[in-house]
Parts: structure tokens; sequence; C-alpha cells
């Protein structure tokens, strides 16, 4: 997949489809076993680490967890000085100022800087995590799912503020999220992921209604409707049967014996759209 | 039609030093037989404070509340904690938000199921084997045995989540509280867990309160929707009412401020709720309210009836009606 810069492309899939960890593959907290992740043309793997650490003012990350990804015993003001030390040697009123900008940028008070991530609601310190993000300049941030612990009417600041900032500063987003509709709001392209594998791909999310994976279909369903009153739910095990063909066999509605037997490659069937299925 | 759960005028209030916050205000509300009250409100505005109270899970020497909550006819001994012993589990259950957190994680599903069960039942571990596996296997879980026998951490938090309401709904309780069932799962299994848990309603006939942020999961199951707003209860009507045509601001702004598949800008509600300590008399939702008015700075948050079961608190809509 690539990204092109001020845009952003939306992941979906269900957890444990690979989709954080791609981000951070792509962010480079997690080495991948092969392939390379390019920056501006550059492997951020084939460095030296030195040369890493700098990278990391380029790429960014939001986590869902917002409460887990800061140090409970530093108040937002030490959260959001910390890369503007790291990164730019900021200090004294300089640094003051700036955190202040970055505060108001993501709609906090300025007398938030004080407290401690204890004392904030979850959507107010997830504000304070893309203040924190945003810090660097980035050229480049991966939201690992940044919307899913916030509530409605924060959610809807949140992708506001995202799309502001992206328009302001031209920076790229990999959204993760589960949330189709939000992903359609914010995002330019979109990837549908299932068990590790990229499974249909849109590069023009204007084409968002000519999906037609059988998963991607089944997440559209779900969307906006909950349909408490159907029955067919569908059964769990622990343990899911392990075949050669497709992984989305057992669930497909589609399936055919073919499917079990071979895994689809991910095939080009118009300008921009790709997907793994014989079935579609 | 009686009610099963009855919650009248619940007030808590946050202890700290010689100060009190209000936290939550008069919320009543009362559940009829296999009914469903969905509860929609965002984190801080007291929906499982609500929740926590009817159960009595509040400590007191942080908490102070008053209220008067009536099952089955019966007034709920909610401070005497031995007493509530006997109603939790039995009477209530409680599906909470985050399986993960919920279970004991050095304990096997087993040892959970008998642990419930042996506090309220004298089975002996056959029975409750029995009882479990056939609950579990009405939870759709394809191999019951393997899974009974499991750690917490050796299941996905959707089969958790199976597996808590498994052990919610087994004693066959009267009132069901979810809070937040699906926040911590994926969507796919969101729906799943909707579906089982409105299965087992209609099996059991059970009353189910439902808290969520998620409009989606509310508009699927409630038949009654409550918008909780800084500790009061907004808007309250039949869920159809809410959905098509929501009269408090908040609500509607909820609802617009959802994504719908478009790139348009979305109507968000600007800033945020009032913390504890900076409520006052005024209305709560005057700060970031499309439809500000005069009135709206000496507002008391009193009800106003609508129709017979939709009431709303808002000041906007009061003068707006009585103009008409």
């Amino acid at each position: 997949m690539n990204i092109e810069k001020g845009r952003c492309l939306g992941l979906v899939g269900e957890s444990g489809c690979g989709k954080s960890t791609l981000g951070r593959m792509i962010s480079g907290m997690e080495r991948p076993d092969t392939g390379s992740v390019l920056l501006d043309g550059l492997d951020i793997y084939n460095k030296p680490s030195r040369e890493i650490r700098a990278l990391r003012r380029e790429i960014q990350i939001v986590f869902q967890d917002s409460m887990a990804s800061v140090d409970p015993r530093m108040n937002a003001d030490a959260i959001i000085s910390e890369p503007l030390i790291n990164f730019y040697g900021l200090k004294g009123q300089c640094l003051d100022d700036r955190v202040s900008e970055l505060l108001d940028m993501v709609c906090l008070p300025d007398g938030d800087k004080t407290k401690y991530p204890f004392q904030f609601s979850g959507g107010q310190l997830q504000r304070v995590c893309i203040a924190r993000a945003l810090a660097s300049e980035p050229s480049f941030i991966v939201l690992d799912e940044p919307l899913s612990s916030l509530d409605v009417s924060v959610q809807a600041q949140i992708l506001n503020l995202l799309s502001d900032v992206k328009k302001a500063t031209d920076v790229s987003y990999l959204l993760i999220s589960h949330d189709l509709e939000a992903v359609y709001y914010l995002s330019d392209s979109i990837c549908v992921m299932y068990a590790g594998m990229v499974m249909e791909s849109i590069e023009d999310i204007g084409d968002f209604y000519k999906l037609k994976h059988p998963y991607s279909l089944k997440l559209l369903s779900l969307r906006g409707k909950c349909g408490a009153d159907s029955t067919d739910i569908e059964n769990v095990s622990d343990s899911e049967d392990r075949i050669k063909g497709c992984p989305y066999y057992s669930r497909c509605p589609k399936h055919s014996e073919q499917c079990k037997n071979a895994l689809p490659s991910l095939e080009k069937i118009e300008e921009g759209h790709y997907i793994r299925c014989y079935n579609y | 039609m009686e009610p099963v759960l009855e919650v009248k005028d619940l007030n808590i209030s946050l202890k700290e030093g010689c100060n009190t916050y209000k936290a939550v205000e008069n919320v009543s509300f009362s559940i009829g037989k296999g009914q469903t009250l969905g509860i929609i409100g965002e984190s801080g505005s007291g929906k499982s404070l609500t929740c926590m109270a009817i159960l009595g899970l509040l400590p007191a020497d942080v908490w102070d509340y008053d209220a008067e909550i009536v099952l089955n006819g019966k007034s709920l001994p909610f401070r005497d904690n031995k007493a509530m012993r006997g109603y939790r589990g039995t009477d209530i259950a409680l599906i909470m938000q985050n399986p993960m957190s919920a279970f004991n994680p050095v304990m096997t599903i087993k040892r959970h199921f008998e642990e419930t069960l042996a506090a309220h039942k004298n089975w002996n571990k056959n029975q409750i084997k029995a009882a479990a596996l056939e609950m579990l296997s009405q939870m759709r879980i394809k191999n019951p045995e393997t899974v009974y026998n499991s750690y917490p951490f050796q299941c996905s938090g959707g089969m958790l989540q199976r597996i808590m309401i498994a052990l919610a709904v087994i004693m066959e309780p009267s009132v069901l509280i979810a809070d937040e069932p699906t926040t911590a799962l994926d969507l796919t299994v969101q729906f799943e867990i909707i579906k089982l848990i409105n299965q087992m309603r209609k099996k059991y006939n059970t009353s189910v309160v439902i808290v969520s942020h998620d409009l989606n999961v509310i508009a699927g199951i409630a038949d009654e929707i409550a918008v909780m707003y800084s500790g009061f209860i907004v808007e309250q009507a039949p869920a159809e009412e809410v959905l098509n045509s929501p009269l408090h601001p908040y609500t509607a702004g909820l609802f617009r401020s959802r994504p719908s598949y478009s790139k348009e800008r979305l109507s968000e509600i600007s800033g945020q709720p009032l913390s504890l300590k900076q409520r006052n008399s005024m209305c709560m939702f005057s700060e970031r309210c499309p439809l500000k008015g005069e009135g709206c700075s000496n507002f008391e948050m009193l009800a106003h009836k609508v129709s017979d079961d939709h009431f709303v608190r808002c000041c906007a809509k009061e003068m707006t009606k009585t103009s008409a």
C-alpha cells in the first residue's frame, strides 16, 4: 500500500487481523520479517538506529487507549513538552507558548496543563495524545483506533479536528478503525484487512460503494442497523481451523471448493480497485 | 403494566472533604417486565453511577446517595451491603464493559461458574457443570466443554463477553444491567452480543437496562431511551420517538454529529460538558446549546412533559410549547 502526501488511508478490519501490527511496523516499532517501509523513498528499517530515532519526528502515532499511552505521573504540560524538548530543544517561554498553542489546537483550556492523566476524561486525554503527536510537526501520523474510546459527540469533534489538521499541515494519515462511517469521512482511500491480509482496497473513496468482497459487505451491512431481532448468531470456538485456502472461508456466505484449497491472490479488477476473492 | 424495577429520585453526590458535588440528580425511571431501557450519555454524565447505585456498589465513604429503588414491589436495601448480596446476581445481574478485566485471571471459567452458583444455589459440582455447559452452548459457543475448563486469557474478548452474559443470566435475574457491554469489542462481535442479550431477554422475560454511548447499539435494542447529560435525564421517551424526532437540543446534536457516509463537515456539539465542580443552577447544557436563550441561565432543569411518555428538560422547548 502507499499513502501520498496529505492523504489518508483508512484501514478496516476486526481485532487480531493485523491492523495495529501494520501500524506499528509503519511507525518503526516492530521490525517486519520481510518487505520494507519507505518514508519519502527511504527505507526506515535499513538505517542505523540513531537515524531511526530522527525519523520518529516524522512519524507519530496516536493510540487507542489514551490512558495506557501516557505516563500517569506526568501532567499534560510534561506530556506535550517531551517531544518539543527532545526534537526541538525548546525551553522556557517558547516551550510554554508552544504547549498552549497545541492545547488550543485540540480545544483544551490552558488551565489543563497542570492536570494529570487521571483527572482527564477519555476524550480529553485523547486530545492530549493528539497534541503530543502534533508537537513534533510530523509528516505522517498513524491513528490506531483513535475514536473507539470516545463519546459520540467527542468523536465528531476529533474527526473534524483531524480533518482540519490534515488540511492545515498537509500531514498524511493511516487511520486504523472499525468504524466505517468515520473512515469514510476522513479517508481518501480504503483498505479492508482480514487475518493479516489485505482483502480489498480502493484508491478513491468515491468508489466506496463498489466494495465487493464478502467480508467488506458484511462490515458494510453491520453499520447503521443493529438488527437485534435477527436470530442468526454466529458460533464462536476457541480455535479456528487452519486451512490452506482463504482465511475467510469458514465464515464466507459465498465460499466454494476452490476457496478451501488455494488462497486467492490480490487481483486488480478495475483502476484503483483490488480484491482477494474468487467469488466476489 | 406493573414495573419490575423502579428508581425514584436518585441523587448521587461526590464527597470531597467538607464539600459535596452533585453527580446525578433526580433520576427516575421504571422498567416493565421484558422491557429494555437504553441509557445514552457521554462519559461523566452519570450513566454508570446510576447502574452502580441500583446494585448498591458505590462506596459510601466517597459517594453520598439517596433514592427509592423498588424491585418487584419491594424496596431495595441498597445501603446494607450484606442484604444486597442476596439480590446481586440473583435478582439483578450486571454485565460489565471490559470482559478482559471482569474475570479473575487466575480462576478458570469453571471456578467462576462454581463461585457464582454456589453462592446462591445448593447445587453440587455436576449440576453446576451441566447448567453451565447448557448456558454456554446457548451462547453459541461451539465447544463449551473446552471453554469451561480454560482460563480467561485463553478466550477472546467476544467469547469472554458471551461467558459473562452466561454467568449473568444463569440465575435468571429479573433485571439485567448491561453497562457498555459492547464498547470494548469488535464491530462484528458487538452485534452478536446485542443479539444474544436480546435473545436472553426474550427467553427469560428479563428486563434490561443497557447503557452505551453508541447510538447504533441503543437504537437496535431499546424500547425506551433515556438521554443523560451532566447527571440529569434530559430526554426520555419511547425509542422510536427519540430516534425520529429528538426534542432536546443535545439529543438532536448527538444524532447529527454521527458521520453517515458523507464527506460533509460533521456538525459537532462544541465545547465540553461541565465538570462536577462547575455545575450550578443554570441549564447544564446551555454553554453548548445552539438554542440558548435568556431563560437558560436560571433554568432548574425541570422536566417538561411533551406527552404521557415523553419528557424533556429544556426551557427552549417549554417556550415554544407555551407560545404555540
